[in-house]
């Protein structure tokens, strides 16, 4: 095992003032626990064993002396102990797994004891001066060893298949699993939630805003009967409300990172001008259950895939927003996000050196920019509207087909390796090539201006010039024109008679209308001097505008006369003036669909096994992989292997159905446990973190679903959905929910952030902090005291002021569920206190209720 | 494997242990602890020792940043060749070979992206100057005040930076040009490598007008990937109104209203408690709901200065109009800094756009009134850091985007008075307190002002200096980021006690 001599990655040196022991000693702070200089064989290591390697060996005197000299300069003078040399001797092409597993039964210090025996009992295998005090401990320990070295393997990079359900009498496949865990550790799963927090529970979940006390009844007298079927008919009513789309649109707008534009008047920085429309395609296509995969298509190569489907265009709204005004730098985001999204690859640690955990070398990182290469963005008009500054589609486009990706030294770009361009490919890990074939794209997405929704409403603005006589000849011209423009795209020949003579005719409409429109522009600038000459008192100002007025007048009087010169002469088929249209490449390079296709292959063997990681975040609260971003060495390895292998092989076969996926996760017991703690003692002494899921986890709602629920049960939420971007700094007083509100690196809404909110640039799961911040904003925002002052009207009008039902009714509304005695008392008692009115206190009841903990929180 | 203050994913549990429950910090985590909701975590101390180095010489830091580009040689680098060679062109002065374009273009992030054209008719300095205190260092006429502060300053002569438009606001601020956007701020990573010292209060506060929206805004002051709880919070000095939620939505809500709503808040989290006895999350809300009640009270009071004596007030200039303004964010910076705020970050010069600093034209009228603004607040400051005893403990910094061009800058014909150009290639910041020498100047441009050359320093180094006295060895905090060696800096150690 040899030590690398440069241990710390480049981009982290290490100040030259220190000592090389303090550098040595700030390495091995670096990481949790101790770190070897190659954290591969280290992480091997500790994965073969995971918690059979007793503390005693730490994980670098396991196959390494501590170094002979006082002030060591490199970690090199750290050798080999007598172990080490043994797996060192075994060669390096054997798996570092497979070689522990060979040495097991050798003595490679030769104390008398078999090196595994000293590794489960803390006897240092390279050291014969340590050994156990006694086998007899050894115990089970070896067993125990190989049956977990026998357990479900976790091969992330190995194609997916569906694990055999381990025999039992559960019903649910996800219980199966989930069950055979708890068991293996004596966890006694919890019982199934009462019908109320499941009916808060699927409603957040699956729209992001509580039911209603009327709903919680209606479920709860369905899930009296029919427990099951009362679950499986919820879930597939909210599963068909708009809703839905919204509440896990902003999900995967944390993941593909959303973020509404930034910039300074014209010069955009980040993101796109109107990228709602993104936003847009988000929701409708998950209110449409588009499948998974044609949606990441959609997004990675929309254009190219369906190119004049402006729905499918407007997915590449991903590409768009990763807009930055320093190439090199969106270049890195596209592909470190790309790679963390759809594969779980850190992609982003290869552009400097190869990967210091996954078998991904350096190339990877150029052979995916490369498929990026080309692509550039642009905003083209939408229907009803030819100013694209004002409304838009930003997408993608490749601009530049002939882009060439070179490999940067050292990542660094100043160094490009200019003899040896890199071509668009896939990670090589994963096998495969890309076939990429050119796209030829059709008129309209060469030249948007020539779409009929352009042109409808280029004779739109004719329509609505006041002058008769112009509009008239403007909309003949116009209608010529794009006639003639129409043949000549369909492939007539200029040279022909036909084009000719339609040449003269608009030739000889456009010159009569340019006439015609420079007369209006003489009567016109000769009024505005006649007014200017008229106003009183003659300021600075005013003369200002006379010589202005006098300057325009002169002008459009010569500009006439040049027009009526011009009618003086025949008119030539080559004086018609075709119009200036916008014009893109006529082919798209095709990489980006044939990444896109691979991507979303089984071939991406992490594709699938990703997304369902997702899901179950935001069902549970944590992944099955607790990093998903990271499904490499370096990440967290799953809690249930073989549980994700399951749900990724469903998902793929159910054609990346997402609904499919949520009614399976609803579905399961372990969805629908309770979530109290307090009885289970026992369970939480063995695992207080819930990484078995013998309960149901306890989750702070989201910023966004805080807002909107506060809006939600006090009845004000505005549902209009789509549209553009609302300031953030209305979120404190629109109704409309968060997710319309403008999230950008620059500016969120504050309310919403303070909890937590999505960082625009990189989210792939949200945090929970408990901050004092967070009191402040829920206590003192307008948005509270709104809700709290129309909640208390509408429970006044409904049940009245009676103190006990009101009391009653507000929990029921706010917290989904009746009060305690001891609440209905302290409640009660709050209201009945004397000095102010009634009125207040009912309000200033409420706006406590809305800051309870059990409205912010799941359980 | 990096280093990450924990806390951005993980179990709740971990979670819990780890961040100090997400907090505004250490100090709340050490809190908990004590009342024995969370157990101490090695993890924490683990990684924060990695990057402490347990030799703080400041606990806090007030940064005042001059939007728009002070002129250095007319405050604090005068260069009487200017004078001596008004109406030249630089070519007819000894020092020609200053203009060398390929020279200009060195420093450049970007060079020729923002095409600015080499003035070369030199402007006369619009002031005297003089040497003051025992260290004999010259200042310009204009900061008679500063001037007397000179024994306690260490002067930076030899600064420069990378971007010869306002985007430099930023860029002094993170060390990145401006289309990077989003990098950490170094009070960002200040109040994430230490946290705070008093819960009742944010960390990182800034006071006073930010960059606009073209040349950084909020990125001046942001910590991007280091999570929003280590960004600045914009205090305003106005006990009225000084934080986002910190005053009820409802006007007419009266104090003891809303403490028997907390109070009320408090008992039925606690009674609904009851069900939940292990959920350690509960009692955290139970915390941050009395924190915050704290909070709201705490902040409004230090912005109320009533209680301070007249002397004072005026020691800040408050009782002149030109001061009122920057000298009540001075004050307000003290009383923040003793009340344990690790950063004070003071902005002067809003003006929507670029700055009101930056003089283009009809300097000689539009700069004096400028610097009275700030002067005597700014000496006032130190000199009552000092009699207070807390000038040692904190480090006191001055600085601008850059500085402004020897030569004359004629854009406008109808326009009396000249003004001076952007100028990256050397400009003036300084520091006082906070273990930093006092009458000393480190650096200097060449004759004319132009460029820097000797003690040359980038922004970061600033950073890196700062970071350096309040005890952080910046170059070990890069939490799963590429930081390149631009953003870390180096320690300007010629300037340190």
């Amino acid at each position: 095992m040899p030590w690398k001599a440069r241990i710390v990655p480049v981009q982290n040196p290490v100040p030259d003032s220190h000592s090389a022991v303090t550098r040595i000693l700030l390495m091995l702070a670096l990481g949790p626990g101790t770190v070897l200089a190659t954290p591969a064989n280290q992480k091997a290591a500790a994965n073969h064993f995971e918690h059979f390697l007793p503390a005693t060996l730490t994980k670098c005197d396991l196959c390494h002396l501590p170094s002979s000299n006082h002030a060591p300069e490199s970690l090199e003078e750290f050798p080999h102990n007598a172990f080490g040399r043994e797996l060192a001797g075994m060669g390096k092409k054997v798996a570092l797994s497979d070689r522990l597993q060979q040495a097991g039964s050798r003595d490679s210090d030769g104390d008398g004891v078999a090196n595994l025996a000293e590794i489960l009992l803390g006897g240092h295998p390279g050291d014969a001066r340590v050994k156990p005090d006694s086998l007899a401990q050894l115990g089970g320990r070896e067993e125990a060893l190989a049956a977990f070295l026998k357990r479900y393997p976790w091969q992330p990079f190995k194609p997916v298949t569906r694990p055999e359900l381990p025999p039992s009498g559960v019903p649910h496949p996800i219980d199966v699993f989930i069950n055979e865990q708890l068991a293996a550790r004596d966890l006694k799963p919890l019982g199934e939630a009462t019908a109320a927090q499941l009916a808060r529970r699927i409603h957040v979940d699956l729209t992001g805003l509580q039911p209603t006390p009327a709903e919680v009844a209606a479920f709860t007298a369905d899930h009296a009967v029919e427990p099951d079927a009362a679950v499986r008919r919820l879930a597939d009513r909210l599963l068909a409300d708009p809703r839905h789309g919204e509440r896990w649109g902003r999900h995967f707008m944390d993941i593909w990172r959303y973020s509404d534009w930034e910039g300074y008047k014209g010069a955009v920085r980040l993101s796109q001008p109107h990228i709602w429309r993104w936003r847009d395609w988000i929701i409708e296509s998950l209110n449409a259950n588009k499948p998974y995969d044609r949606m990441v298509q959609e997004m990675l190569a929309g254009d190219e895939l369906a190119p004049t489907d402006e729905d499918a265009v407007r997915a590449t709204g991903y590409l768009a927003r990763n807009f930055q005004s320093d190439r090199l730098q969106w270049m890195d985001n596209i592909v470190e996000h790309t790679s963390k999204a759809f594969m779980g690859l850190t992609m982003n640690c290869v552009k400097c050196h190869d990967h210091k955990y996954d078998p991904i070398p350096q190339t990877d990182y150029y052979a995916i920019r490369a498929v990026f290469e080309p692509y550039q963005v642009r905003t083209d008009p939408v229907p009803g509207q030819m100013d694209v500054a004002k409304d838009g589609l930003p997408r993608a486009y490749d601009k530049t087909l002939t882009a060439v990706t070179y490999l940067f030294q050292r990542g660094d770009e100043r160094f490009p390796i200019k003899d040896k361009p890199v071509a668009p490919g896939v990670p090589a890990l994963f096998g495969g090539d890309l076939k990429v074939k050119p796209v030829s794209l059709p008129l309209v997405a060469q030249q948007p201006e020539k779409s009929d929704h352009y042109k409808a409403a280029m004779l739109a603005a004719v329509e609505s010039l006041a002058d008769r006589e112009l509009r008239e000849m403007k909309r003949r011209t116009l209608e010529q024109q794009l006639e003639l423009e129409a043949l000549e795209d369909g492939g007539m020949n200029k040279k022909s008679a036909d084009w000719q003579a339609r040449a003269v005719k608009v030739a000889e409409l456009q010159r009569q209308t340019a006439l015609a429109e420079a007369r209006a522009e003489k009567d016109r600038a000769e009024d505005a001097l006649q007014k200017a000459m008229a106003t009183k008192p003659l300021t600075t100002a005013v003369k200002k505008a006379i010589v202005t007025a006098k300057t325009n007048a002169t002008a459009a009087t010569k500009a006439l006369a040049a027009a009526e010169e011009a009618m003086q002469s025949a008119v030539k088929a080559t004086d018609y003036q075709p119009r200036k249209v916008t014009t893109y490449p006529a082919t798209s390079s095709g990489r980006r669909l044939a990444f896109a296709r691979w991507l979303t292959s089984p071939q991406n063997t992490l594709f699938a096994r990703v997304a369902v990681n997702h899901l179950w975040i935001r069902h549970f609260g944590t992944g099955l992989v607790a990093t998903p971003d990271d499904f490499g060495a370096n990440g967290q390895k799953p809690t249930h292997p073989a549980l994700l292998d399951w749900l990724a092989a469903e998902f793929m076969e159910s054609g990346y159905d997402l609904r499919h996926m949520h009614r399976l996760i609803l579905g399961s017991a372990v969805y629908r446990r309770a979530g109290a703690s307090g009885p289970a003692v026992a369970n939480d002494a063995v695992d207080p973190d819930n990484r078995w899921y013998w309960r149901a986890p306890v989750r702070r709602m989201e910023g966004e679903a805080v807002r909107d629920n506060l809006l939600h049960v006090a009845g004000l939420l505005d549902g209009t959905s789509g549209g553009p971007e609302l300031a953030s700094e209305a979120a404190e007083t629109s109704r409309r929910r968060s997710i319309y509100h403008r999230h950008a690196q620059e500016t969120q809404a504050e309310l919403v952030q303070i909890f937590d909110g999505a960082r625009p640039n990189e989210c792939y799961q949200r945090e929970r902090s408990i901050k004092p911040h967070q009191a402040l904003a829920l206590a003192n925002s307008r948005v509270t005291l709104d809700a709290s002052v129309a909640l208390e009207a509408r429970l006044a009008r409904e049940v009245g002021t009676d103190d006990m039902v009101f009391v009653t009714a507000a929990f029921e509304h706010i917290l989904n569920r009746p009060p305690s005695d001891a609440e209905r008392r302290v409640s009660a008692g709050f209201l009945a206190k004397s000095g102010g009115d009634g009125l207040r206190r009912r309000q200033h009841f409420l706006g406590a209720l809305f800051n309870h903990n059990d409205f912010i929180t799941l359980r | 494997m990096r280093p990450k203050r924990p806390g951005c994913t993980g179990t709740r549990r971990q979670f819990l242990l780890d961040t100090g429950m997400g907090f505004t910090g250490l100090a709340l985590n050490a809190m908990l602890f004590r009342d024995g909701v969370a157990q101490a975590s090695p993890s924490t101390q683990e990684v924060l020792s990695a990057w402490q180095t347990g030799e703080a010489k400041a606990k806090s830091v007030i940064w005042m940043f001059m939007i728009g580009g002070t002129s250095h040689v007319e405050s604090f680098d005068p260069k009487p060749e200017l004078t001596k060679y008004a109406g030249k062109s630089i070519d007819e002065t000894p020092y020609r070979e200053a203009a060398d374009q390929g020279r200009i273009n060195q420093i450049l992030a970007e060079p020729g992206k923002e095409k600015r054209e080499v003035f070369k008719k030199i402007l006369p300095l619009i002031a005297g100057h003089r040497k003051h205190g025992q260290s004999g260092i010259e200042v310009s006429d204009l900061f008679p005040h500063i001037g007397g502060a000179v024994d306690d300053i260490s002067f930076l002569r030899g600064m420069w930076t990378i971007d010869n438009n306002h985007g430099a606001q930023l860029t002094f601020h993170t060390g990145r040009k401006i289309g990077d956007t989003g990098h950490p701020t170094v009070g960002a990573w200040a109040s994430y490598g230490l946290g705070t010292l008093n819960a009742n209060l944010p960390e990182f506060v800034v006071l006073g007008e930010p960059s606009a929206d073209c040349c950084g805004r909020s990125f001046t002051f942001g910590s991007a990937y280091l999570g929003p709880e280590y960004g600045g919070v914009r205090l305003k000095v106005d006990p009225k109104n000084p934080l986002s939620f910190v005053h009820p939505a409802d006007p007419k809500l009266t104090l003891e209203e809303q403490r028997e709503a907390f109070s009320l808040i408090g008992e039925l989290n606690q009674l609904s408690g009851i069900d939940y006895p292990t959920d350690a999350e509960l009692n955290a809300r139970l915390k941050a709901y009395e924190l915050a009640f704290q909070m709201q009270m705490a902040v409004p009071g230090i912005m109320d200065f009533s209680g301070e004596p007249e002397h004072v007030k005026r020691l800040y200039g408050l009782d002149r109009k030109e001061c009122l303004a920057f000298g009540s964010q001075c004050l307000a910076a003290r009383r923040l800094v003793e009340q344990g705020v690790r950063f004070v970050q003071l902005f002067h010069g809003y003006s929507g756009n670029a700055g009101r600093w930056d003089h283009h034209k009809d300097i000689a009228r539009l700069m004096p009134p400028m610097c009275a603004e700030i002067d005597q607040p700014i000496a006032g400051l130190i000199h009552d850091l000092k009699q207070r005893g807390m000038l040692e403990e904190t480090l006191v910094v001055w600085g601008t985007e850059f500085g402004r061009t020897p030569g004359a800058e004629f854009r406008d014909a109808n326009v009396s008075g000249s003004g001076r150009d952007h100028h990256p290639h050397g400009f003036t910041c300084f520091m006082a307190g906070g273990g930093t020498k006092g009458g000393f100047v480190h650096g200097a441009t060449d004759e004319l002002g132009f460029h820097a050359v000797e003690g040359r320093q980038y922004v970061t180094d600033l950073h890196a200096t700062v970071l350096h006295q309040l005890g952080l060895n910046h170059r070990m905090m890069h939490p799963g980021r590429q930081r390149l060696e631009q953003d870390f800096g180096n320690v300007i150690r010629e300037i340190l006690v």
